[in-house]
């Protein structure tokens, strides 16, 4: 057992409960660059300075892209689903299995300290990866997840190269900078941070049969022209527009001419109303 | 060395397209500029050459990886410019770029770990073409769950492939650990798919997403990953995915699912791009099969299939982008009429048709075969032939569709002839006014150069039954 190995291994596993379970966003980034940014020095031999300069950069490059974001007052998170006792006791279970069968099945490279805290990363983090009820939560939990994995790795197959190093330090900035990308987003959009489990269901479009299409009042949408076409054409006893949620205003259905002139003029809504091209009659 | 400029501007101009955001014109041009210049990068590497990139790791172009990167090169500047001839999405050519770039890292590099590292961290950056501006709160739960599977995905991946690594010396590793191993694996690629049963987030990301990011999103880097996943096997004496009992039956069962189920989740769908999602839910099962056969030629067939896939869902990704766009709907109870209206969008869809079954005689026709008659005998092996051939069902009910009386919605569409427009005062006023006024036939020819590659690979050009055979760069590496 080495005891520098060991102590690293606890610090990273500290770093990540604290970051899972914390409320307050600075906390949550400090135990979150504390786990990142330790976990490449779990490995035994020691990977070259640069690669653990690499992954440290990363982590606090993450954070930092986080921490803009989170400046916003509108940005308040919620905390975790349960409190810190379960995710201690869990990890600490999954941290002594990782230490007593550091192969699962297979011969291994690596120091058993890794696989320990691998595992025990990986069960903290399931929680908010698969119940993250708010954004930050769930960047979080899958950047800790990604971390899981990479020390799994290391534990199994032994020190990682430069190039790998840096290729997860990379994977790390990916998934946390999409996370930043994603809340800012939100945030301008007027939205917080929750993510709101009925929320998909508006743009589930379900299959239904033919002969109900006639059946149901036609929706105004947006874009007014096919619900007044439909409508007309119903009246005549024939195929109207299909009932069901449909984002027909979807910001991704606007044109290049519209996005511009909504950029140019915010206050002035543009809905996607327009033809592609001059209508005629000789097609 | 002649990958290095194909990675240079796919990331370099993915770089620069984000930091020119918010200034349209610019960013265009940068954007489709710099995915043209990857396209030719991509179409001059050359196979077998070397790029250190550090001690002892370097990148092996290969032809397999030429082609996949022209094909997703082209796609992309075809997919692009049907946005800007219809609905375009500020993200795409970023996000394409991205996406390309960290596919040929991926299909270059021998360490199948660094290329699933790679390959994961693209698809997240990818994801973010799903992110329309401004936001719902339910397209940032669409895109956050997308994240989530790429990730889940991509760490099961790593954690396998070092768990089943057998560099150490000493005992050898367990046959039921191989067992499960080989089972996590194949699992990994077919959440990235949405095979069934993992087809959830593919219906909802393709509600959410732009038509043109489909691709890119649901084909392109899930095939890329199966690559990768086939290529760390090919040649190996690594005894991962090995065919093993339990295992084996779970991924073949998995496969079926997703080709009975899939065609009929398909022709179930009113709406184009549930269709579209569906179908690559379907054809994705054609792939486990191939995964579920072990060896280096074995997996010759499902590597060609991976290239036909890539081909044909972007013309039919592109084609039902063009649909909503010149009809204003993608559902098919409004679109009554459409090929009358449309006769090169019902040749489009034709075409379409071709490049994925193929006829027989056709490569497309024989791979399908191959890769089931591979994985399974007998009577299953008849019923997944023909799920395989059900696909025809939801093309056929689109084409149906298509030749009743048009609706009052497509007859007020514009049609395919071309508009004169007025002279203007210089040629680039008068090419720009003839792009607005011509976007219905600019986009429906722009399918159609689609369809024209997809059909092209279909057959056997481009090299792509040459390609698929040419050994990977991460064979024989564990």
């Amino acid at each position: 057992m080495s005891p520098f190995l060991l102590g690293a291994a606890l610090v990273v596993v500290a770093g990540a409960l604290v970051a899972l379970s914390a409320w307050d966003n600075r906390l949550v980034l400090a135990g979150l660059v504390l786990s990142l940014g330790l976990a490449p020095l779990v490995a035994a031999p020691v990977p070259p300075l640069v690669a653990v300069a690499a992954r440290v950069v990363a982590a606090v490059l993450g954070a930092q892209l986080l921490l803009i974001v989170l400046r916003a007052p509108t940005s308040r998170v919620r905390g975790a689903a349960i409190g810190p006792v379960g995710p201690v006791l869990g990890a600490a279970a999954a941290f002594v299995v990782g230490y007593a069968g550091p192969g699962l099945g297979f011969p291994a490279d690596g120091p058993r300290e890794a696989t320990a805290a691998g595992l025990a990363l990986l069960t903290i983090a399931l929680g908010p990866v698969l119940l993250g009820r708010d954004v930050l939560r769930l960047g979080v939990g899958l950047a800790v997840l990604v971390t899981a994995a990479e020390l799994i790795r290391a534990g199994l197959g032994g020190t990682p190269g430069a190039v790998e190093q840096i290729a997860s330090a990379g994977l790390t900035v990916a998934v946390l900078g999409v996370t930043a990308a994603i809340a800012a987003s939100a945030l301008r959009a007027g939205h917080d941070l929750a993510i709101d489990r009925r929320a998909p269901r508006e743009t589930l479009f379900e299959a239904h049969r033919l002969a109900d299409v006639t059946s149901v009042k036609p929706r105004r949408s947006s874009a007014g022209r096919s619900t007044e076409a439909g409508r007309a054409e119903m009246a005549r006893g024939g195929r109207g527009p299909a009932a069901g949620p449909r984002r027909d205003a979807a910001a991704h259905q606007l044109t290049l001419e519209e996005r511009v002139r909504r950029s140019s003029d915010p206050a002035q809504p543009v809905a996607p109303g327009e033809p592609v091209g001059p209508a005629d009659d000789q097609g | 060395m002649s990958l290095l400029p194909f990675l240079v501007i796919a990331f370099g101009v993915a770089a620069a397209s984000v930091v020119t955001r918010g200034q349209p014109t610019l960013e265009i041009s940068i954007g489709l500029g710099g995915l043209v210049a990857a396209t030719i990068a991509a179409m001059l590497i050359s196979a077998g050459d070397q790029l250190k990139v550090g001690g002892s790791d370097v990148l092996v172009a290969t032809a397999y990886g030429r082609l996949f990167l022209v094909l997703g090169g082209v796609s992309g500047v075809l997919l692009c410019l049907i946005g800007l001839a219809g609905t375009w999405q500020p993200n795409l050519p970023a996000a394409l770029l991205v996406g390309l770039g960290g596919i040929g890292v991926a299909l270059s590099v021998p360490n199948p770990t660094i290329a699933l590292i790679v390959l994961t961290a693209s698809a997240i950056a990818s994801s973010l073409a799903a992110l329309p501006d401004p936001v719902s709160g339910a397209d940032v739960q669409v895109v956050v769950r997308a994240v989530r599977v790429i990730v889940i995905a991509g760490t099961l991946a790593i954690v396998t492939l070092a768990w089943a690594n057998p560099s150490s010396a000493g005992s050898a590793p367990d046959a039921e650990a191989l067992g499960l191993a080989d089972l996590a694996i194949v699992l990994a690629v077919a959440v990235r798919f949405g095979a069934i049963p993992f087809h959830r987030p593919v219906a909802r990301l393709s509600d959410t997403a732009p038509g043109t990011a489909v691709p890119l999103l649901l084909v392109w880097a899930p095939a890329a990953l199966a690559v990768v996943v086939l290529g760390a096997t090919d040649g190996s004496s690594v005894p991962l995915l090995v065919p093993f009992g339990v295992g084996r039956a779970v991924i073949v069962a998995i496969a079926s699912a997703s080709l009975v189920l899939g065609a009929i989740g398909a022709w179930l769908q009113d709406d184009l791009e549930h269709v579209v999602g569906y179908s690559i839910v379907q054809d994705a099962g054609f792939v486990l099969l191939g995964l579920a056969m072990a060896g280096g030629e074995a997996h010759e067939p499902v590597r060609t299939w991976l290239l036909i896939l890539v081909a044909s869902k972007a013309a039919f990704a592109g084609w039902a982008t063009v649909v909503r766009a010149r009809f204003r709907t993608a559902r098919l109870p409004e679109l009554g009429g459409w090929a009358r209206r449309s006769p090169l969008l019902g040749i489009g869809l034709a075409g379409i048709v071709v490049g994925t079954l193929g006829v027989p005689g056709l490569l497309a026709w024989h791979v399908r075969g191959a890769l089931v008659q591979s994985a399974t005998g007998g009577p299953l092996a008849v019923v997944l032939l023909l799920a395989g051939l059900a696909s025809l069902t939801y093309y056929g009910r689109i084409l149906v569709v298509g030749l009743v009386r048009p609706s009052l919605l497509v007859a007020a569409a514009p049609g395919d002839r071309p508009v004169a427009i007025e002279r203007h005062a210089s040629a680039v006023d008068r090419l720009s006014a003839a792009w607005r006024a011509n976007r219905a036939p600019i986009g429906a020819v722009l399918v159609l150069v689609l369809v024209v590659v997809s059909v092209g690979v279909s057959v056997g050009g481009l090299g792509g039954p040459e390609a698929a055979r040419a050994t990977s760069p991460t064979a024989g590496q564990p």
